[in-house]
């Protein structure tokens, strides 16, 4: 043998065909797990390995190698496409578990349509992820119902006249866009809105021309972190309206950036599921990390359950995989129940109202 | 006319902030070196503050002192590493491409040592005094971040115009060629030039995170800001770069009160644009006469 490299190469194929493989239950993750929503990512991505640990000591995938590749997206959308493309091209995954903010989804959505790659995403809420692909499919509830349900409550207190600040992100338009019809088309009145860019940390010029536009309440449709400091830039041109905001706000990012000043600020978030399923992840969460899962860590949790059942039921290629999450019917999770409808969207979940008292948020009853 | 005076104020503040990002930045781009890790080594600046006062228990006002002689010494390394090696080939773009990496270099670090949070010495500051001016709100904090980035730049501007190496540093500024030809070591005036750009980068950086909110990202906003004040200003006279630096940060609250937030900027990047094409020296070749 001239060439000691190819016959090993030779010997190694041959090796391979005679032995057996173990099965191989393989998924992939396409989550920020750095950047400024690395927060969306580690934690989603606490809930999947939680749920592997579980499905590795299952009956059904007792001999299966079972296993989720994650990759960082930096919580960008070049970093989405450059993900997705490594998970489904070197990887090989009929599904991949994804992205964190909206834009993710809407940058490696294309990939999955192209490659027929589930892709299942515990986050992405943007109203203009509907539908966007026949593979895309979302364990979170849509924008729409959250605009609607933070609309309402905004209207409910007695505020009609009220100032916007969003971020002009995927997720920040859609949500902005939404809030804006449904409060306009029922008595409110937009003063005015202005955007931030992401990553943004400096909101003084938008709220000093909102001070001087005197809203009784101002929406601020931004992440976390840059929630938190907004707040407190606000309090300290000494503009003392309500200010509301949305899920992001519900991370403890925004209560370390808001400091002493996140008291009385209120935000609607995905509501847990308060059952025994919840209850029972809760405690392993609690056991394993050492910290309560948030809404997040819950979602992520159930697409790993959800892709597992599909494995269970015989799914092996994307096109499987697709077939089983549209037909899936009340699968029992730990969001509570998941069916999707023909847009990929679930069905029926639900958004709570939050207060935050002496840094803690509090639910509020919706009248 | 309430939203006028707010809005000239927040531009003060503002401008205050991209004069002390643009000294150090105009100061090495005048010796043609086009240092892109400017905004990081801000960053870095008050990165190591938050260190100094939360975890060492440095007094806050001793923390900028420390951070001179770390900017000698990170102001040399970056000559050795990042420019030396390459001023052989004399471009003038020499070291953007080793400055970018070092850059990105430094942002990193932070990213994986301190992750995306904030870092913020204001917290650790008692809650500053609020003043209201006619209808203009504003802190006892921001009033000192105007007052010390004028005197900083003054102090700068003596010792170009007085101190010998600063008299080098002009000559080298005008005519490299020129200058070696004379007798002028102008490794030793960038390097000087290097070290001083970087010391005062890091103390910008502790001085504007008392009054603004930092992560790890800031940088690049900064450079940005940083590159177009002195563009316009024109580099070679530094008090044209910091009127430049005060009329960026009240154009841009300008823009974003009556035309659009969204709009600012791309309406910043326009004003630079028109530079370019009607003053391609910027602002400053009637300065440079008069300062050489």
């Amino acid at each position: 043998m001239k060439n000691p490299v190819l016959f090993l190469a030779i010997l190694s194929i041959l090796g391979n065909g005679c032995n057996r493989r173990t099965p191989e239950f393989k998924v992939g993750a396409d989550l920020p797990l750095t950047g400024t929503v690395a927060y969306y990512g580690t934690s989603a991505m606490k809930g999947i390995d939680l749920a592997l640990d579980e499905i590795r000591e299952e009956n059904g995938f007792k001999n299966a190698k079972v296993q989720a590749i994650f990759e960082d997206n930096q919580g960008e959308a070049t970093g989405a496409i450059t993900a997705m493309n490594k998970l489904v091209d070197i990887d090989d995954v009929p599904a991949v578990i994804g992205g964190g903010s909206s834009i993710e989804s809407m940058a490696a959505a294309p990939i999955a349509t192209k490659s027929k790659t589930v892709l299942l995403s515990p986050i992405s809420s943007a109203t203009s992820l509907s539908g966007i692909s026949p593979y895309f499919f979302r364990t979170c509830p849509s924008d729409l119902v959250q605009a609607r349900n933070l609309a309402e409550w905004i209207l409910q207190s007695g505020h009609d006249t009220v100032a916007l600040i969003y971020v002009n992100s995927t997720w920040g338009t859609a949500f902005n866009g939404n809030f804006v019809n449904y409060f306009s088309s029922n008595g409110g009145r937009i003063l005015k809105m202005q955007s931030s860019d992401p990553g943004e940390l400096n909101f003084r010029t938008q709220l000093s021309i909102v001070k001087s536009l005197k809203p009784s309440a101002l929406i601020a449709i931004v992440y976390a972190k840059e929630g938190g400091v907004l707040v407190r830039q606000a309090r300290d041109l000494g503009l003392n309206i309500p200010i509301y905001g949305a899920d992001p706000w519900s991370q403890k990012d925004f209560r370390i950036g808001a400091g002493k000043f996140a008291d009385g600020i209120m935000y609607t978030t995905p509501v847990q599921y308060d059952g025994p399923s919840f209850d029972a992840f809760k405690a392993k969460f609690l056991k394993k990390y050492n910290e309560e899962p948030d809404v997040y860590a819950s979602n992520g949790y159930d697409c790993m359950q959800l892709l597992a059942d599909a494995y269970e039921n015989g799914a092996r290629t994307g096109p499987q995989f697709q077939s089983f999450l549209n037909h899936v019917k009340d699968f029992m999770g730990t969001t509570g129940v998941t069916t999707f409808d023909s847009n990929g969207d679930v069905v029926g979940k639900k958004f709570g109202r939050f207060l935050i008292k002496n840094g803690e948020p509090i639910q509020v009853k919706s009248r | 006319m309430t939203l006028f005076l707010q809005l000239i104020v927040n531009g003060l503040i503002a401008g205050s902030i991209y004069a002390l990002a643009s000294l150090g930045y105009a100061l090495t781009f005048s010796v043609n070196v086009n240092n892109f890790a400017h905004g990081a080594l801000i960053m870095s600046g008050g990165y190591l503050s938050y260190l100094f006062i939360r975890y060492l228990g440095v007094p806050i006002w001793i923390s900028p002192i420390l951070l001179v002689p770390i900017g000698f010494i990170v102001g040399l390394l970056i000559f050795q590493i990042a420019i030396k090696p390459f001023r052989a080939l004399s471009s003038w773009s020499a070291g953007i491409v080793t400055t970018l990496a070092l850059g990105i270099i430094i942002e990193n670090t932070v990213l994986m040592v301190h992750g995306s949070d904030l870092f913020s010495i204001r917290d650790l500051l008692p809650a500053p005094k609020i003043f209201h001016l006619l209808a203009a709100t504003f802190n006892i904090i921001q009033i000192t971040l105007i007052v010390i980035s004028l005197a900083i730049a003054f102090l700068l501007f003596g010792l170009i115009r007085n101190s010998g190496p600063g008299r080098r540093l002009r000559a080298v500024a005008d005519d490299r060629l020129a200058s070696e030809a004379m007798g002028i070591n102008t490794d030793a005036i960038v390097l000087y030039a290097l070290i001083l750009g970087t010391t005062l980068a890091l103390v910008s950086g502790f001085l504007l995170s008392l009054d603004y909110d930092q992560d790890a990202s800031i940088g690049t906003a900064l450079l940005i800001k940083a590159y177009t004040a002195t563009v316009i200003g024109g580099a070679y006279d530094l008090h044209r770069v910091v009127m430049a630096a005060f009329a960026l940060g009240i154009l841009e609250n300008l823009i974003a009160g009556y035309v659009s937030t969204q709009f600012t900027l791309a309406g910043v990047f326009l004003v630079l644009i028109a530079f370019l094409i009607l003053k391609k020296e910027g602002l400053g070749t009637l300065g440079l006469r008069r300062e050489v």
